[in-house]
């Protein structure tokens, strides 16, 4: 399975591609959307996108769910995002994407494939 | 004041100890459990850089002998050896055959002549077989010893011990920045005590309806004016306070929440590089090993070659002798063709004795390599054992367990400290205190109007009336609440 995983936390990223490495699955990983913006056109249609709703100030998980859907011709991908935060939950519920996650963990990773 | 507006109170009271104790709660969590957990994850991280680091200084130092001597051993030149032996005694085992056969032929056209002849021709028969058979077998155990070393060469090459050593290093493991502050909790953990005085202060001044004259009704009067605008204020300030706290909670929540993840996160990669090494160890001691149990192999091919090489000498005094005897024949019987047999006997024997120096030294050298590459896997065993042992597996082991231990306690953390149920939590008993507030309020108004009723026009219009409602006093707080609040702060 191909994964994107948009997340500005570095150690979050390391240890989801290690985790998810490591049960065969693919592993793309971007710190922002800018980087994001980057390398698209190279990328592969993800199966999975992972994206982290809090990432640089006044960019949101929402801000790229809107700029994969608008600029990439994917359209077999499911769109997840992660919050920490309790009062995002029912703001993302309604913002487009498949499904919402937070406390990601080893076991949530589990879960999600 | 009324019985339902002293209860109101108390709920009002009651409402701000559930509030702060909310705020305590999560101070609590964070503070206590999770800093223990916190403190456990830093001490597996030190454990495991002290383990990995261990690990692969051990390892270092045995791919460093190790390869040194791989350097040294040079393949192709005892390939070239081997083959040159080979051709070697192919050469002496066909001399010898053709010596013997060239000696019966001889001896046979001599007859009685030559019947001493050909007993010994015979014998030189006779040697040949056993030589050739000897040779064989030296070809064999020479060719085994050679296997072995190349064996033993090929293994330590495959099994890249030194490629292994530097995937050992632990990936540098990011800081970890704890960024959930638990200060602004306390800051506003105890902000009820100045709205419950302000509320006490209004109950006091509130206390009695009674008055005796003009002057204490206006008094009475002035202070429900006084409450009443006060209570305005105040509710506004706590709606303030309470979204300022709202506001306060959510982000140390979200911050928390981060620092929970941070240390899972930390924990995962600890764990994964943790089972990375444990399972390059264990390759390396298995290689190790096998290469160990290769080279105590090696001494028992080089003793068989030693004792076959040690045969041929024995066997070559035996020709000597039979070179020494068909001389004497020869000339005795004075046979000038046997004279060139004689000749091609020294010569085959000098051919045979060079070859078994050149064995025995070969034998040397390749005792030599075996006895550097004892010595070099002797002191790599001693190493290993800092990584080989039960103990230190099992000490490898607890630490995986600690870090299977420390995610169990933050996944049943986490479903303790849910940040939803706390903001549930303080929504539902913020909503209630605002709606007791507002009661509160209208229960003054009501109070407020009542006593106002009591009053009749006299009263009202009387001078003293007007004095004492411009008398009357309400101590104020909130107003000065920084200069008032004895809570000092971080």
């Amino acid at each position: 399975m191909h994964v994107l995983i948009i997340d500005d936390n570095t150690l979050h990223l390391k240890m989801c591609r290690i985790l998810l490495e490591k049960i065969n699955h693919t592993v793309v990983t971007e710190e922002s959307l800018d980087s994001l913006k980057k390398h698209t056109d190279d990328m592969p249609e993800p199966d999975i996108a992972l994206v982290d709703f809090r990432l640089q100030p006044g960019v949101t998980g929402v801000d790229v769910l809107q700029f994969l859907k608008q600029n990439t011709k994917w359209t077999n991908t499911k769109y997840i995002a992660l919050t920490a935060d309790v009062g995002e939950r029912s703001y993302l519920d309604g913002s487009g994407f498949d499904d919402v996650v937070s406390n990601l963990s080893q076991k949530a990773c589990c879960r999600i494939y | 004041m009324s019985k339902a507006y002293e209860k109101l109170r108390d709920e009002i009271n009651e409402c701000f100890y559930q509030i702060v104790g909310i705020i305590n709660e999560i101070i609590e969590h964070r503070t206590n459990t999770f800093s223990a957990m916190l403190e456990v994850g830093e001490s597996i991280q030190k454990d495991s850089e002290n383990f990995v680091g261990e690990t692969e200084k051990v390892v270092g130092n045995i791919s460093l002998n190790i390869n040194t001597k791989i350097d040294s051993l040079n393949m192709e030149q005892m390939r070239s050896e081997l083959q040159e032996a080979t051709k070697t005694f192919l050469s002496i085992t066909e001399d010898l055959e053709l010596l013997s056969y060239n000696t019966i032929c001889r001896t046979m056209a001599l007859g009685e002549k030559g019947s001493t002849i050909t007993h010994i021709s015979k014998e030189i028969k006779k040697y040949s077989t056993t030589v050739k058979t000897l040779l064989d077998d030296i070809t064999k155990e020479f060719s085994a010893v050679y296997e072995k070393f190349r064996y033993i060469a090929e293994n330590i090459i495959k099994s890249d011990i030194s490629g292994n050593s530097g995937m050992l290093a632990m990936d540098a493991m990011e800081e970890l920045v704890i960024s959930s502050d638990v200060s602004v909790l306390i800051e506003n953990s105890q902000f009820h005590d100045i709205f419950s005085q302000e509320l006490e202060i209004i109950n006091d001044a509130l206390n009695t309806n009674e008055f005796s004259d003009a002057y204490e009704a206006g008094m009475i009067f002035g202070v429900y004016e006084k409450a009443l605008n006060k209570l305005d204020f105040i509710k506004m300030s706590l709606q303030e306070k309470i979204e300022s706290i709202q506001s306060v909670m959510k982000d140390f929540i979200y911050t928390f929440n981060t620092d929970l993840q941070n240390i899972i996160s930390k924990t995962n990669i600890l764990r994964e590089e943790l089972l990375r090494v444990e399972s390059i160890s264990g390759t390396i001691c298995k290689t190790i090993r096998n290469l160990q149990s290769s080279i105590d192999e090696s001494q028992n091919v080089i003793h068989k070659a030693t004792a076959g090489v040690n045969n041929l000498g024995k066997q070559s005094k035996t020709f000597k002798n039979l070179v020494v005897v068909t001389a004497i024949e020869v000339a005795r019987i004075n046979d000038e063709d046997l004279r060139s047999v004689v000749i091609s006997m020294i010569s085959t024997e000098k051919e045979l004795q060079g070859l078994i120096e050149k064995l025995h030294f070969n034998i040397s050298l390749w005792q030599k390599l075996q006895n550097d590459f004892m010595s070099t896997f002797k002191d790599a065993g001693i190493e290993l054992k800092t990584i080989c042992d039960s103990s230190i597996k099992s000490e490898r082991e607890k630490m995986l367990r600690s870090t299977y231990d420390l995610e169990a306690q933050l996944t049943d953390f986490r479903s303790v400290f849910t940040g939803e149920k706390y903001m549930n939590y303080f929504d539902s008993n913020t909503r209630r205190l605002l709606e007791l507030f507002s009661e509160f309020v209208d229960n003054t108004n009501e109070e407020f109007e009542t006593f106002n009723n009591k009053l009749d026009d006299k009263i009202l219009s009387d001078e003293m009336f007007t004095q004492g409602r411009n008398d009357s006093e309400l101590r104020d707080i909130l107003a000065s609440e920084d200069e008032q609040s004895s809570i000092e702060f971080f």
